[in-house]
């Protein structure tokens, strides 16, 4: 281990080791105790103090978080951010994992190559992706199924209530494809960041299925397996701890992008970041307790996934280490 | 109002079709013939549409004038000419323009070396007397050396990181609770780090920086997001907190590979402190390095977020990413056809890196 662990080390060496530790830990968490200071500061402070300060929050407030409470867009875009990251965790790890044992334990012409398009697809920057992505989800048109839900939502209704009807039709209209196009709607989020995704998991699965053994999926071939079976019954239970922390990856990813929703969609209709940043320069202009309440509140699914499950966060950062 | 939810379950269920179809045609050809492609097929063909063909478009699309407001129908038919006709759906007009958009690009940049240096310099010029004059850099070459200056400062959260990440590889209980303090910024969205550092960048009385701001002699209530020529740093100094906590994460995890039996012989060789680091532990962290320069060189280029959240590209601190932003969807944005241009420029310049670390990376899981 190194280095050696510091019970062994001489004593002024030992106090110069906490010092700089103590002191470097200090400095790290300035800008996180900055952040929880203002959040719990009240209006009225906040408005005489101009701006984020290091004085103690008094009387301590949950003013800020009441208002946050209050906006139903910040809430809307929260619940959204949760409905397109769960189809695109789903698609781009499914996808990923078929693709995955295909290139690490197939042998065929091109593999290399169509594994490095995966990778090097990571690394491009988003921006000379927009404007033609943009433009192919305006010219995808999907023919409506036409059905008719006026039955579902009138026994929504005499279920849950008027005010949760028209919260839920507000927040599931993001999914309803205007003019038949997905862009400008979830579609066009959950379309892209799936295909996006798939890049990284590709890498990610290849990797760890091409650590698996290969004896016994000649076993199986030769017990009369087919591929697919191979599939199910050999490669799925190896990976499953593999796609737990590659899950939990995407998820982190995809929930803190900012960008995308910025381009791909207009109006009210953003994700949580998105949202966050165009409250905190509207409505929420200068009120420096609720955008830290509202930061907070934004970045606290990815930190409560972290905290309970840092394992495998960490594993599967540092096996499929490619991204920033 | 349910339709919206039905079409979650359409797409699903479309996903899932895609798999089965394929899975299917896999299991009816030949064992080991036909199936790896079915495998293969779906996320070739996902990734290919969303992610390859889409930069060959934008090529293509910066040979172009496409502006937002210039439309006609998707058909080509011109707007006037389909007058009332519901089918005429309406895009950007393509008109071929050649290599303009590029020449337009570049064409403000300085000619020679001294005229590069003069401008350069003009940009971080600290002395109050000059500063008030414009830099005579147009937008895109600034923007192209506040890359460079990304590009080369970013870096230096590795040696940080790796410093963290010695420091904290211990088994004490403290070391335990410790680690996840430091690894956490890295999960937060680079929007909320963007707020807490205009937080901590406050330059109002009180903040915490404001004894600093007077001591470096910046005046007014700007602070360093507010001072041209000093945002950029302030940025890329935001940008660090997340990347160090990536690169103590990387780091610690190659601590714990370290193989003790060469740092038994290194120190029966003499090898003491520093040298012992640097001769026995650096060259086994090398895998650590190499990740952490990869990620850190791409994210150094590709940096939108905190500049677009922190200064909006205000303050001469423009990186390329964002200018493409600004000129296709920004205030007096809407030329499409630069826009793509400028991402084009990027890409070109990311994929030298891009080139270097994909084949290292290919070449070490192929063996």
């Amino acid at each position: 281990m190194y280095p050696s662990p510091i019970n062994t080390w001489k004593p002024l060496n030992r106090a110069f080791y906490w010092s700089v530790l103590i002191a470097f830990t200090l400095v790290w968490l300035l800008p996180i105790a900055l952040l929880l200071n203002t959040a719990l500061k009240g209006n009225d402070q906040i408005n005489t103090e101009a701006g984020a300060r290091f004085t103690m929050p008094a009387p301590l407030s949950i003013e800020g978080f009441w208002t946050l409470i209050a906006s139903s867009a910040f809430w809307q875009s929260m619940a959204l951010s949760f409905l397109i990251v769960i189809p695109v965790v789903i698609i781009s790890i499914s996808l990923a994992s078929l693709a995955g044992y295909a290139l690490a334990k197939h042998k065929f012409l091109g593999r290399t190559w169509i594994f490095a398009i995966f990778v090097a697809g990571n690394f491009v920057p988003f921006q000379v992706l927009t404007l033609p992505v943009m433009r192919l989800l305006q010219d995808i048109i999907i023919p409506m199924p036409v059905i008719d839900f006026t039955w579902l939502s009138d026994f929504a209704r005499l279920i849950i209530g008027d005010f949760a009807t028209t919260y839920l039709s507000k927040l599931f209209g993001a999914f309803e494809l205007k003019g038949g196009s997905p862009y400008n709607t979830a579609w066009g989020l959950v379309l892209f960041h799936g295909a996006f995704q798939t890049g990284f998991c590709v890498f990610f699965m290849r990797n760890f299925i091409a650590a698996l053994p290969t004896e016994l999926i000649e076993a199986a071939r030769i017990e009369g397996a087919s591929e697919f079976q191979i599939f199910r019954k050999i490669i799925v239970p190896l990976i499953k701890p593999a796609l737990a922390a590659l899950g939990l990856l995407i998820f982190t990813f995809v929930w803190n992008d900012f960008y995308w929703s910025l381009v791909l969609t207009q109006g009210e209709f953003k994700l949580a970041p998105t949202t966050l940043v165009n409250l905190a320069r509207g409505e929420w202009l200068n009120r420096w307790n609720v955008m830290a309440g509202g930061s907070i509140i934004v970045a606290l699914p990815p930190l409560v996934f972290f905290f309970f499950l840092q394992r495998q966060f960490v594993a599967g950062l540092t096996l499929g280490a490619n991204k920033g | 109002m349910f339709l919206g939810m039905s079409l979650v379950v359409w797409l699903l269920l479309g996903i899932v079709a895609l798999i089965v179809v394929a899975v299917l045609i896999a299991q009816r050809m030949s064992q080991y013939g036909g199936a790896r492609i079915m495998f293969l097929a779906p996320a070739a063909f996902i990734f290919s549409i969303f992610v390859v063909y889409p930069i060959v478009g934008s090529v293509w699309l910066s040979l172009h004038n496409v502006q937002a407001d210039r439309l006609v129908c998707s058909d080509g038919r011109s707007i006037k000419e389909a007058q009332g006709d519901s089918t005429c759906r309406r895009v950007p007009k393509m008109e071929f323009i050649g290599l303009q958009n590029y020449e337009k690009f570049f064409d403000k940049f300085p000619r020679d070396w001294r005229r590069t240096t003069k401008e350069v310099r003009e940009l971080f010029d600290g002395d109050p007397g000059t500063k008030a004059k414009m830099p005579r850099a147009s937008a895109e070459f600034k923007a192209l050396v506040n890359n460079v200056i990304w590009l080369v400062l970013f870096q230096i959260a590795i040696p940080i990181g790796l410093g963290l990440a010695v420091l904290l590889n211990q088994n004490a209980l403290f070391a335990r609770i410790l680690k996840p303090m430091y690894f956490f910024p890295f999960v937060i969205s680079p929007a909320v780090i963007a707020f807490l550092f205009q937080f901590v960048y406050n330059p109002f009385e009180g903040g915490p920086l404001v004894g600093f701001y007077s001591f470096i002699g910046l005046k007014d209530k700007y602070g360093i997001l507010g001072t041209d020529g000093l945002s950029t740093f302030g940025v890329i100094i935001a940008a660090w907190y997340p990347q160090i906590a990536y690169c103590i994460i990387i780091y610690l995890a190659g601590l714990t590979a370290i193989n003790s039996e060469l740092i038994e012989a290194g120190k029966l060789d003499g090898a003491t402190g520093f040298s012992l680091f640097r001769k026995i532990i650096l060259p086994q962290l090398w895998p650590a390095t190499f990740i952490c320069v990869v990620v850190t060189t791409i994210g150094a280029l590709r940096s939108f977020d905190l500049v677009q959240v922190m200064t909006g590209g205000q303050r001469w601190s423009e990186v390329l990413a964002r200018y493409m932003y600004e000129t296709g969807f920004g205030e007096n944005g809407g030329d499409y056809g630069f826009g793509a241009t400028v991402s084009v420029i990027l890409f070109a310049i990311m994929l030298v890196f891009i080139v270097f670390f994909v084949s290292n990376m290919v070449r070490q899981s192929e063996d």
